[in-house]
């Protein structure tokens, strides 16, 4: 007799990985220990290669694209392919259970932060910190690559914090500004 | 007759490469200028001699410098300078300051882009010549209760335009009289920045256009022609990013008038050289006169593909003083040519640039297969500078091939280290509205469902990296790859001092 | 033995009771809260069939208090096993029994593993998830902390002892993690306060929710307690598994060795390029940690605390190092107080288990500011000093860009004890940088000219020809050698090996008295 433990586990042998796309999409793969993967329980073998051009290439069924590698952090991995990102977090049956379960659980966050969505020059804040603003209200307007773009508050409630100056220039994914929902 | 022995290229990038093409084959001597911002650029390595821009102002950039850029074609004793497009190609200043030093400005005459440059005064010849606009302001607007007033007695939607402007910035359309303030705002403040001059003007705005363009050659005897037109409607904030000659809107009749109208307007102001006049097509084949470019186009390789003329070539001729040796009956538009423009943009997040390092590219090579390119392995995607990595311009017999070809010079397009516009194009090519020549100024907007186009099991393959590189991660954490016993077996000498001094 | 004989038999039914405790009822509840049990977790962290489990049967002392309840284990699971290969004990609070709450016998099973590990020279793990202090059983449960925190004191820096914290951790509970060297934390489902959210609202009236109040994010980013957040537990004990392989077992011996396919003479050009020639501009100095180091692997910690200043382990050809280095991209690199406590307390540990530190530096200099100076920028700044110089293990820096004033003495500075000192070309050392040198040293000159910008700007340009160079450092033999960022890897390694069995005999002394 063992003691009762029902999660099934990560190793890196022989063992299930879900791929989760930051847009909901799943794939269940068998990890097999020769290296080869099972997806939908049909056996496919996918090849990958570093080849002497510089790219990499990932094939399968006489497919074959160019793939990178962009970022790792922790399981989560974005990788590039044909120009376009994919971000995927590989989880164990376990960590899936635990994700979908936190999400029902989880009040939705009562600050937003507005992160730069490029790198820039801040021409100009718009908003003042206290301020109420609307969704779709412009916060500020950021110049990149000679184009003005407005910057617009995706929810309803109250500018918590201005981070930036008018003036400065920001990096990408900086946080510029947090709105407190109403 | 002057004879252009060197020309120096205020440019940089592609056009900066276009043109050395050209001119080594007419046995010219090309100086391109080096800036600290990219010295190791592709087009510096193709130049017969690299010039070093002088002792940096922080002001002005590079190629906006029209003193420095004077001053170094006269140290170099260069008969001609060739602007490209973009910076000081339609800066009538620079083309007087030219010639006043006795430099060849290839382009047209300083009055001919002054005239064609002011929105204001090229309205004002068009309408005197009888060739049909769109109703506005037909002069700057001031302030936006003056805008309001105007666009009250045309209607709205209106679209507010820098008066010195281009290429898509300083522009703003206005839906709702309640919107004017903040998009009058927005487009003076951007025509400031982007051309020191924040005057704006306001006219009628035209729903789901087609943007025709019509390339104009013409010489300094007088005689104009024109290459037939270009399609560029396939705009994302007046940006074009797909063009293609001929256009499906056109029968050879309606372009016979457009073309004719085109010439007629460049006559009207002595024009010579390559220049582009642009009309808008609606959807009762009723055109407007919108504006002529007097420079070379980003997109003028179309044009060459499917007339077979070089037009930096004649450029240079007529800027020393050749005739045209076409008539315009000898021009001949064969087949179809369609231009994709490759910029480091992430297609996915809202074309936003992409900078950093191009650490591989792989150009496709094959016929009918054209690519226009200023960048190679480690060049650098920098802010300084427009975003374009590549134009890749293919022909076809028929636009259905052309299409088909792109595609596949496409798939074989591979850039590693920066996000492109290639999935958005493969994503046009592949659309229903575009195959069967169905297109408009908002084909973005409306006709494509998804900005990007995912090949087959792409979205698979990538989970399956991920996942590949998942197990690669955990494998690499094992206990195999760990050597303790190098770590416990320790030189003697250190064991015991290390002992001593605990 | 007869296996069905009446004394074989009480050994077997007084298992399976035991098992009962591990039913899939309460297994189930705990995956229910979105975290593993106590037995899972340690399945996870030992290799498999390693784990050996001590004082399974230990319970509670009667108390008067009529509500205590038994259970086998009090609470905690404790044992040893093998972790990638190597010995390590571990505590792995139970929450399903008892809520994890600490008492004496819990105590004391603590206790026994902590004082085994240290007589092993082992590394310890502690799995928090209870409670906290066991109410019926009083100052018994009091006593239990203490004597747990004072050994976490006499372990530290003899044996790594890591804490990962996967549910709650309040009250005095969370100062044996702080005592300890590491502490993880679980997003979403753990946190760690001192006083919790119900008393703050009687205190001080004020409404926070558990996970601002203590949740991993705000130790992570805020209050710098966390030095690693994961997303759930099988990435936290991953998490942990790989940073252990950069440790050594004790403070006798070498951390152990990865076998690499990264070649120690590869030479890696695109580091010429990555250090913007315009010296205001930033740039991620992750960047090139990851050119130098094998395979571009390195764990960083506390990545989102004070992250002007990068901390991380990686290896060299093999061999493990510890990472100083200074981020351009967060407030210009400059140091700052929690910067200043953060590299510190990384050096503290870097030193104590024989772990190579190495400095990339570009620093403009420390973050001026009244908030900075009033909560004593001195003091803390100190700190780093302290650790600095203190340190004996072998100690190599690299002067990628800026380097003025005090900062360039605080990072590793050739006087202060560093082994070997390289500077890249674009290396700038001087007293200040070109701005405010001119000012103080042309301020006259600047005063009466007609265009002051300018001149300014000559002068600035003339400074660091002359001055703001590593040449002159060069000559003087504050930098051993200037050198070309595309061999720094190849440097590096050489001077490692050079520094393989280095040792310094330090004074007789208690302790020396670093300013706390």
């Amino acid at each position: 007799m063992e003691k009762h433990t029902n999660a099934n586990l990560v190793t890196s042998e022989n063992d299930r990985f879900i791929a989760l796309s930051s847009k909901g999409s799943k794939f269940d793969f068998q990890s097999k220990p020769n290296g080869s993967f099972k997806y939908k329980n049909q056996l496919f073998d996918f090849k990958v290669t570093h080849a002497e051009d510089g790219f990499t290439y990932i094939e399968l069924n006489g497919q074959k694209y160019a793939v990178e590698l962009v970022s790792v952090n922790q399981n989560k991995y974005e990788v590039l392919i044909n120009s376009i990102t994919y971000v995927f977090t590989v989880e164990t049956p376990f960590s899936l259970k635990r994700k979908d379960l936190l999400k029902k659980q989880a009040p939705q966050s009562k600050v937003e932060s507005i992160p730069a969505p490029m790198p820039g020059k801040i021409l100009d804040v718009l908003v003042e910190e206290g301020a109420a603003v609307n969704e779709g209200d412009a916060l500020l307007v950021l110049e990149a690559m000679k184009m003005q773009n407005e910057i617009t508050s995706h929810i309803k409630g109250k500018v918590k914090k201005i981070f930036i100056k008018k003036g400065e220039n920001v990096m990408k994914d900086d946080v510029m500004i947090e709105i407190e929902r109403n | 007759m002057t004879q252009i022995k060197s020309l120096l290229i205020a440019n940089r990038g592609e056009i900066a490469v276009r043109i050395i093409a050209t001119a080594k084959k007419m046995g010219i001597k090309v100086f391109a200028i080096k800036t600290l911002k990219e010295p190791n650029e592709m087009y510096l390595q193709l130049a017969d001699e690299v010039i070093e821009f002088p002792a940096q102002n922080d002001e002005v950039p590079e190629f906006l410098d029209v003193e420095n850029i004077i001053i170094l074609a006269k140290e170099n004793k260069v008969d001609a300078i060739h602007p490209g497009y973009g910076f000081l190609s339609e800066n009538p200043y620079f083309a007087k300051r030219c010639e006043e030093e006795k430099i060849i400005f290839i382009g047209p005459s300083a009055d001919a882009i002054y005239k064609m440059g002011n929105k204001t005064i090229a309205k004002q010849i068009a309408t005197k010549h009888n060739i049909p606009l769109l109703k506005g302001s037909y002069g700057n607007v001031k302030s936006y209760s003056e805008a309001e007033e105007i666009a009250e007695n045309i209607g709205y939607p209106v679209i507010l335009k820098a008066a010195s402007g281009g290429g898509g910035r300083g522009m703003r359309i206005v839906e709702h009289k309640s919107d004017m303030q903040k998009m009058f705002r927005l487009a003076t403040s951007e025509a400031e920045k982007a051309f020191n001059d924040a005057s704006v003007f306001i006219e009628k705005y035209v729903r789901n256009p087609r943007h025709i363009e019509f390339q104009i050659l013409g010489d300094k005897l007088g005689n104009v022609i024109h290459l037939g037109e270009r399609e560029c409607s396939i705009q994302r904030k007046h940006q074009k990013l797909m063009e293609e000659a001929p256009s499906s809107a056109l029968t050879p009749q309606l372009r016979e008038i457009m073309g004719n109208e085109a010439v007629k307007i460049a006559k009207a102001v002595n024009y010579y050289s390559a220049g582009t006049v642009e009309f808008l097509l609606d959807a009762n084949n009723n055109f407007f006169f919108m504006e002529m470019n007097t420079r070379i186009q980003v997109e003028h390789p179309v044009t060459e593909m499917v007339t077979g003329v070089d037009l930096i070539e004649w450029q240079i001729r007529i800027a020393n003083g050749e005739r045209i040796s076409y008539a315009q009956k000898d021009i001949k538009i064969c087949g179809w040519a369609i231009e994709c423009r490759i910029n480091a943009e992430d297609v996915q997040s809202n074309f936003s640039p992409c900078l950093g390092t191009i650490q591989k590219i792989s150009i496709p090579r094959s016929k009918n297969v054209r690519v226009d390119t200023g960048v190679r392995e480690g060049s650098e995607i920098t802010p300084y500078f427009d975003s374009m990595i590549a134009k890749l311009i293919v022909y076809g017999e028929t636009r259905q091939k052309a299409i088909q070809t792109s595609l596949t010079a496409l798939s074989k397009f591979k850039i590693k280290g920066l996000k492109t516009t290639i999935p958005f194009c493969k994503a046009v090519l592949h659309n229903k509205a575009f195959k069967q020549g169905r297109i408009n100024t908002s084909f973005i907007q409306k006709d494509l469902d998804l900005l990007y186009y995912q090949e087959e099991n792409e979205e698979l393959l990538a989970a399956a990296f991920a996942v590949f590189s998942h197990v690669n991660e955990l494998r690499n954490d094992q206990e195999s790859q760990l050597d303790y016993e190098k770590g416990k077996a320790l030189n003697p000498w250190l064991l015991n001092k290390r002992i001593k001094s605990l | 033995m007869d296996v069905n004989g009446k004394l074989f038999k009480r050994y077997t039914s007084r298992y399976e009771s035991y098992l009962k405790q591990y039913s899939r009822e309460n297994t189930e509840k705990q995956h229910a809260k979105g975290k593993l049990t106590a037995i899972e977790r340690i399945e996870l962290l030992f290799d498999q069939g390693t784990f050996e489990e001590i004082d399974a049967f230990m319970t509670a002392a009667e108390t008067n208090f009529g509500k205590s309840t038994k259970a086998f284990g009090d609470g905690v699971i404790t044992g040893f096993g093998n972790i990638s290969g190597r010995l390590a004990f571990v505590y792995a609070q139970d929450f399903t029994v008892m809520g994890g709450s600490l008492g004496a016998a819990h105590a004391a099973k603590i206790i026994k593993m902590q004082d085994m590990a240290l007589k092993m020279g082992a590394p310890i793990i502690g799995l928090i998830d209870s409670g906290g202090a066991r109410i019926q059983e009083g100052v018994a449960s009091l006593a239990g902390y203490s004597g747990i925190f004072r050994r976490n004191v006499e372990a530290s820096g003899v044996i790594p002892q890591i804490s990962v914290i996967m549910g709650p951790a309040a009250g005095g509970a969370v100062y044996s993690p702080a005592l300890t060297d590491f502490i993880f934390m679980t997003a979403k489902t753990s946190y760690m306060f001192v006083t919790g959210p119900d008393v703050v609202k009687q205190v001080l009236n004020e409404d926070v929710s558990f996970e601002d109040l203590g949740g991993a994010s705000t130790h992570s980013k805020k209050s710098g307690v966390a030095d690693f957040v994961f997303e759930d537990e099988e990435n936290t004990i991953l998490g942990l598994k790989r940073l252990l392989s950069y440790f050594p077992s004790n403070n006798l011996e070498n951390p152990p060795f990865v076998l690499t396919d990264d070649t120690a003479d590869r030479i890696e050009e695109r580091l010429r390029d990555i250090v913007p020639d315009d010296a205001n501009k930033a740039y991620d100095v992750r960047d090139v940690i990851k050119l130098i180091v094998d395979n571009g692997r390195f764990m960083e910690v506390a990545e989102n605390f004070a992250a002007n200043i990068v901390v991380c382990f990686a290896r060299l050809a093999g061999q493990s190092i510890g990472i100083i280095a200074n981020q351009p991209k967060v407030l210009a690199g400059t140091l700052d107080i929690n910067s200043s406590i953060k590299a510190a307390r990384f050096i503290r540990f870097c030193d104590s288990f024989n772990i190579p530190i190495i400095t990339l530096e570009d620093v403009p200099g420390f973050l001026p500011g009244i908030d900075q100076e009033h909560a004593g920028i001195i003091r803390h700044g100190a700190k780093l000093l302290y650790a600095y110089a203190d340190s004996t293990v072998p100690k190599i820096t690299v002067i990628l860009r800026k380097s003025y004033g005090g900062a360039y003495c605080v990072m590793n500075s050739k006087n202060l004890g560093g082994d070997f000192n390289f500077a890249w070309p674009s290396a700038e050392i001087a007293v200040m940088g070109p701005d405010g040198a001119v000012a103080i040293l042309y301020r006259k000159e600047l005063a009466e000219s007609k265009d002051p910008a300018k001149l300014k700007k000559e002068l600035a340009a003339k400074y660091r020809e002359e001055i703001a160079n590593p040449y002159i450092a060069d000559e003087k033999g504050y930098i051993d050698e200037v050198i070309d960022p595309a061999y720094t890897r190849v440097k590096l390694i050489r001077a490692l090996k050079a520094l393989e069995n280095k040792h310094v005999l330090t004074p007789q002394r208690k302790h020396g008295n670093i300013p706390l």
